[in-house]
């Protein structure tokens, strides 16, 4: 069963590990391979505390439906009256445990932008960073709508028992960023803010309920920018690069150009999970244009 | 002694200076202990290039995503980025008329820029915005 061993991943964690955990945000200035020995383990343990939570999830459906099934023999006497007690207590103990061993757990459970974003994104970045060189580092996890990431929010009120009424709030979650010097001399620099419109709306339906809807728009602009040496790259022609984002960012320097570029991407869950692709391909785009500075040819 | 016989990097590929130690079971180069890993299920080094290559196969279905921070990942997801995004990776070291990766196209530095890599990264602000 996932549980136990997300459970054994998670005692074999160190306390600064269990400090991320439950603090959800972490920075460091340390070499790639420290910092991804550091959350890889983490990554193991949210993918198997998922899955761990995903069965009880079903245990808990499971149980419910054992105790109805229960009840019934009950009512038909095929469970003596002696035994009713315990059979039922069981059943009941294992759907409704189930349900609250899982809501326990969301507690410790992580964004998955941290196993399917991060962890990989950091796992290709290594390879191409500089030997013996930092990587600075940023990850805030504590979610995109928590009261520090607000930035304003605005409320619709037309008085008591009077609809519809609308509430705004409005978040910035700066939630990653890296710097790593790269093999060539470059610089990379990848940022992630996310800008997040959260409505809840309080209406009366035709039938005369009163009910409830949230919702939720995240705009994430994912950040690629390269600093390169203009000793070594002929970056003359950045033009093309205007089509293949949404912003492009030149800078330049004596020694050096930046190239930065930035793309959009638009989702309605706090869920949706990065693609580590996106930010590959940037560097990549950025890459793809430079031309040696002393061309030798392929 | 071989040298290792993995061509390390994402963006940028080059030779790994680390002596060979075995040959993986499953394209028999040689490779340093570094870019070997034991196969899973199987007693038997593989290097990460292979073990890559079949973290990349679809028939791993749902066990895709915890492929994903394992190490081997970025070695096998390399190549069907240099195909997806047509991307050609730079390479650095000593290059040959027949230099490629695994059939993608490389450009090649010549050995006066790759001797600039190392200038002192310090001697200039890094040209981003604050």
């Amino acid at each position: 069963m996932k549980l136990f061993s997300a459970l054994r991943k998670y005692f074999a964690l160190t306390s600064a590990q269990r400090q991320f955990i439950s603090k959800g945000i972490w920075a460091c200035n340390q070499p790639p391979s420290t910092i991804i020995s550091f959350l890889r383990p983490l990554a193991a343990f949210d993918s198997d505390l998922d899955k761990g939570r995903d069965q009880l999830m079903k245990i808990g459906c499971g149980g419910l439906i054992l105790s109805f099934v229960v009840a019934i023999m009950i009512g038909n006497e095929v469970i003596p009256e002696s035994s009713a007690g315990i059979a039922m207590f069981l059943v009941l103990t294992l759907g409704v445990g189930s349900f609250i061993a899982r809501w326990l757990l969301g507690s410790m459970d992580m964004h998955n932008n941290l196993r399917l974003f991060v962890v990989p994104l950091l796992n290709a970045l290594q390879q191409d960073m500089a030997p013996g060189k930092n990587m600075i580092f940023k990850v805030d996890l504590r979610g995109k709508t928590c009261k520090s990431k607000m930035i304003s929010q605005k409320h619709d009120n037309p008085g008591w028992f009077r609809y519809p009424k609308l509430s705004t709030y409005i978040f910035k979650d700066y939630w990653f960023s890296c710097v790593a010097p790269l093999v060539d001399g470059s610089t990379l620099k990848i940022t992630i803010d996310d800008s997040v419109r959260q409505r809840k709306k309080t209406y009366s339906s035709s039938s005369g309920k009163t009910k409830f809807k949230t919702k939720i728009k995240i705009k994430s602009k994912i950040t690629a920018s390269l600093s390169m040496k203009t000793k070594i790259y002929n970056l003359d022609k950045t033009g093309p690069l205007n089509n293949l984002c949404d912003r492009l960012k030149v800078k330049d320097k004596n020694q050096r150009k930046a190239v930065g570029m930035t793309v959009c991407q638009i989702s309605t869950s706090e869920d949706s999970v990065l693609e580590p692709a996106v930010c590959l391909n940037l560097v990549g785009k950025i890459l793809m244009n430079a031309a040696p500075a002393k061309a030798k040819g392929a | 002694m071989e040298n290792c016989s993995m061509k390390r990097g994402f963006f940028f590929l080059r030779p790994c200076d680390h002596p060979a130690r075995r040959q993986c079971t499953l394209c028999g180069k040689p490779f340093c202990d570094e870019h070997l890993r034991i196969r899973p299920g199987k007693n038997e080094p593989a290097c990460l290039d292979c073990l890559g290559k079949e973290l990349q196969k679809p028939s791993r279905g749902s066990d895709y995503e915890d492929d994903l921070f394992e190490p081997g990942w970025s070695y096998g997801y390399r190549r069907s980025f240099y195909s997806g995004s047509h991307y050609r990776p730079w390479y650095i070291g000593q290059a040959n008329a027949d230099t490629s990766f695994d059939g993608h196209e490389v450009r090649v530095f010549d050995s006066e820029s790759a001797d600039d890599f190392d200038d002192d990264p310090n001697a200039e602000a890094d040209g981003f915005d604050s």
